[in-house]
């Protein structure tokens, strides 16, 4: 059943692009309640929380997201795992187009694609037992009898570093790291290739991040997996990516190897986030760019270039009129900005 | 400017008692900004919130002495302490809405403890008070948008009569330091400002708060779970543990040459932005449960590398290893 992917519509063997973005959009509608309708004639609003984004994701690699909070890097992952339905554009997973795919279809991409959730405390039912919790997704994937999911599961545990004794536990008697080991378990029993890593451990405790992160790395050599990586910490983006995509107010503003953007980033968005990680190595600590005020909201983004309210290096009306597109201006490293 | 001495606080709970603050000392000189470091749960906010004496039902204080100033603030009255909050010491938090209320507009709530604190001084008395009102009000009012000018908040009086929901998170942050300065106060317990915000507007509340501490010689004490953040804000770093400090000193001497086996793999276990990538170090365990500490030996004992037989029982004070540089293991006994 696999598929070979398709690059223009043509086969592509030798690329292999196992995930395929293309002008995605996902727009929420906001509707005010009834009474702000009528007291303060609010109008319904329009976050355009992702907006026009493509991008490519290789089999096996990491793609690291990173972007201030409320950039649309959840929206982005939960889009692509069809959690929440696209508004425009496509979503083409091994050469298979699945934007709009249904009931078995759909079903069959969920095995493929799974997802991982930021906090470890809401994401897991309180009233489910570990078993239950993860009994769910392995039945939904055809493990029906009893003995092998309950194999599947000791498998699972034991596998993201827990014992299997505690397979009868409730979520709460756990601590938020093993918490988000159970999340882990929960992903992995569908057996997918994809996971959408939504900042796994920014909810976590200091000592025990490094564990996670040991974890998600280890998993994926062993199974072969490909992830896109979300956190709003750089360091830890840049530990774990191959490539890294950085995010503004719903669009990718620079993407590149991971290297490439860390150390020779080029737009302006990309060095003040880089500039304001704070660093225990003195040596490495560069020249902080503060930037002025704070994200303009996706309701009604700015006009032309979307960081040209807060751009430090702005060339004028340019900037505010004409919205830059992202363009490859070294091999493999594009940006959006007029600067280049 | 600030000493506590063996802090204790518990908690009684159905589990048995909760050591939630061990035997704390702490020292910190006028001007100065100390990094309070530890993990969720290590005791740093009821260190800070005993500073005030605000350690909520059902812990309590049992033993120490907090000496501000000189004077034991333990063993002031309780309209003594309301006054020493309002003037002398002040404390943001990491939600800004415990501080803020939601259905005021923002520069009125920073008006509104001006007022409170008596900054403004009624210049009239009896009747003719009434008349100095509003005189009062107006030099309130200007003073707030002074304050809110000077936090950052750009177009103060255009945004004085805006409601906190109508601010970002970083920008309620800097209606709670403006809050908090209001009073003009010796020190500003600082309780995890900047955790929920992104780097770059972390960068913006940091800048700040370097400025005030620097201008006003503010001294500040700054918890933080984040060693890169205290590494790069601090003078002092003080590193908690379930409820004990276990190593504290100079900002170069507990980044650059850690001594605590923890101190040392939490610096390790960070991930570093260097060409070469390695696997990363990781502590082993997890974060100890303080209703179920063992109450002998080392709190660390469990998920320490270099930990020996002794570690299980002894009871360790914190040992001088140098000028002002202090350890809590038995390694440099
Ligand atoms: N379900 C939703 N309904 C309406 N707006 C949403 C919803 N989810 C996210 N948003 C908005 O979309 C934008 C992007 O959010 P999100 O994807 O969560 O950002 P990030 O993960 O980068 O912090 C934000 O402005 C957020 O308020
Ligand atoms: N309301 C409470 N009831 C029982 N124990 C509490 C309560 N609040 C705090 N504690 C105990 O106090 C310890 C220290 O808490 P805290 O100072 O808030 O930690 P930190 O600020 O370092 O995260 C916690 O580990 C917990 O055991
Ligand atoms: S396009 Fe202009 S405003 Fe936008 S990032 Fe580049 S220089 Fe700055
Ligand atoms: S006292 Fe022992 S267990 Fe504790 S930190 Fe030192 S070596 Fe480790
Ligand atoms: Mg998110
Ligand atoms: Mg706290």
């Amino acid at each position: 059943m696999h598929k070979v992917p398709l690059k223009d519509g043509v086969l592509d063997m030798e690329n292999g692009v196992f995930i395929q973005i293309k002008n995605l959009k996902k727009y929420f509608i906001e509707e005010p309640d009834l009474l702000m309708k009528l007291v303060a004639k609010k109008k319904k609003r329009v976050v355009k929380a992702v907006d026009d984004i493509s991008l490519d994701i290789n089999k096996g690699e990491t793609l690291g997201l990173v972007g201030e909070s409320g950039c649309g890097k959840t929206t982005l992952g939960r889009t692509i795992v069809r959690l929440y339905e696209p508004t425009e554009g496509k979503i083409i997973f091994e050469g298979e187009d699945i934007t709009e795919a249904r009931g078995e279809k759909l079903k069959e991409y969920r095995k493929k694609a799974q997802i991982i959730f930021q906090n470890p405390y809401s994401s897991l039912n309180p009233r489910k037992t570990v078993r239950q919790i993860l009994s769910v997704p392995l039945i939904a994937s055809g493990v029906k009898d009893p003995h092998e999911r309950e194999e599947r599961i000791m498998y699972l545990l034991n596998r993201v570093g827990l014992n299997y004794r505690q397979m009868d536990s409730y979520p709460h008697e756990f601590s938020g790291g093993q918490r988000q080991r159970i999340g882990i378990a929960r992903a992995l029993a569908m057996s997918p290739e994809f996971i959408v890593v939504d900042e796994p451990v920014s909810a976590i405790d200091v000592s025990i991040q490094a564990q996670i992160i040991n974890l998600l790395e280890e998993l994926k050599e062993e199974l072969n997996l490909t992830y896109l990586f979300i956190a709003h910490d750089l360091s830890v983006v840049y530990h774990v990516s191959d490539r890294v995509a950085v995010m503004y107010l719903g669009k990718i503003v620079e993407m590149g190897k991971t290297e490439d953007i860390f150390f020779n980033p080029l737009h302006p968005y990309t060095k003040a986030l880089l500039s304001a990680i704070p660093s225990i190595d003195k040596s490495k600590r560069r020249e902080r760019i503060i930037l002025e005020g704070t994200v303009p909201s996706p309701v009604n983004p700015p006009k032309g270039c979307r960081f040209s309210t807060r751009c430090f290096m702005k060339k004028g009306k340019m900037c505010e009129e004409v919205e830059p597109e992202l363009k490859e201006v070294e091999k493999g490293h594009f940006v959006a900005c007029h600067l280049y | 400017m600030l000493e506590i001495r063996n802090l204790k606080v518990v908690f009684e709970t159905d589990r048995g008692v909760v050591k939630a603050v061990n035997g704390i000392d702490l020292t910190l000189e006028r001007g100065k900004i100390l990094g309070l470091v530890g993990e969720s749960g290590s005791g740093k906010s009821m260190t800070l919130l005993s500073i005030l004496r605000l350690v909520p039902y059902p812990g309590k204080i049992v033993e120490g002495e907090i000496l501000f100033e000189g004077e034991d603030l333990l063993k002031k009255s309780a309209s003594q302490m309301r006054e020493i909050r309002g003037k002398d010491i002040a404390m943001i938090f990491q939600d800004p809405m415990t501080t803020l209320n939601p259905v005021f507009p923002v520069g009125e709530q920073i008006r509104e403890s001006l007022r409170v604190h008596n900054i403004i001084k009624p210049e009239k008395e009896g009747i003719l008070g009434f008349l100095g009102e509003r005189d009062r009000r107006k030099k309130e009012y200007e003073k707030a948008v002074e304050l809110m000018e000077k936090v950052g908040i750009s177009y103060p009086e255009k945004r004085y009569f805006s409601y906190p929901h109508q601010f970002s998170g970083g920008m309620q942050q800097r209606a709670i330091i403006a809050i908090a300065l209001s009073c003009n106060p010796k020190l500003l317990l600082a309780d995890e400002p900047t955790t929920a915000l992104d780097v770059t507007i972390q960068a913006q509340i940091l800048d700040l708060l370097r400025q005030i501490n620097e201008v006003n010689g503010t001294s500040i004490i700054f918890v933080t779970h984040d060693l890169a953040v205290a590494a790069e804000f601090c003078d002092e770093i003080a590193v908690m543990y379930a409820g004990q400090m276990v190593e504290k000193g100079p900002v170069d001497k507990v980044i650059g040459e850690p001594k605590h086996p923890y101190t040392k793999g939490l610096l390790k276990s960070i991930p570093k932005i260097t060409r070469k990538k390695e696997k990363l170090y990781a502590i082993p365990g997890n974060v100890p449960d303080l209703a179920s500490l063992s109450p002998k030996g080392c709190p660390f004992y469990e998920r320490c590398e270099e930990a020996v037989e002794e570690c299980k029982e002894v009871e360790l004070p914190l040992i001088e290893v140098s000028d002002g540089e202090f350890v809590r293991c038995i390694k440099y006994l």
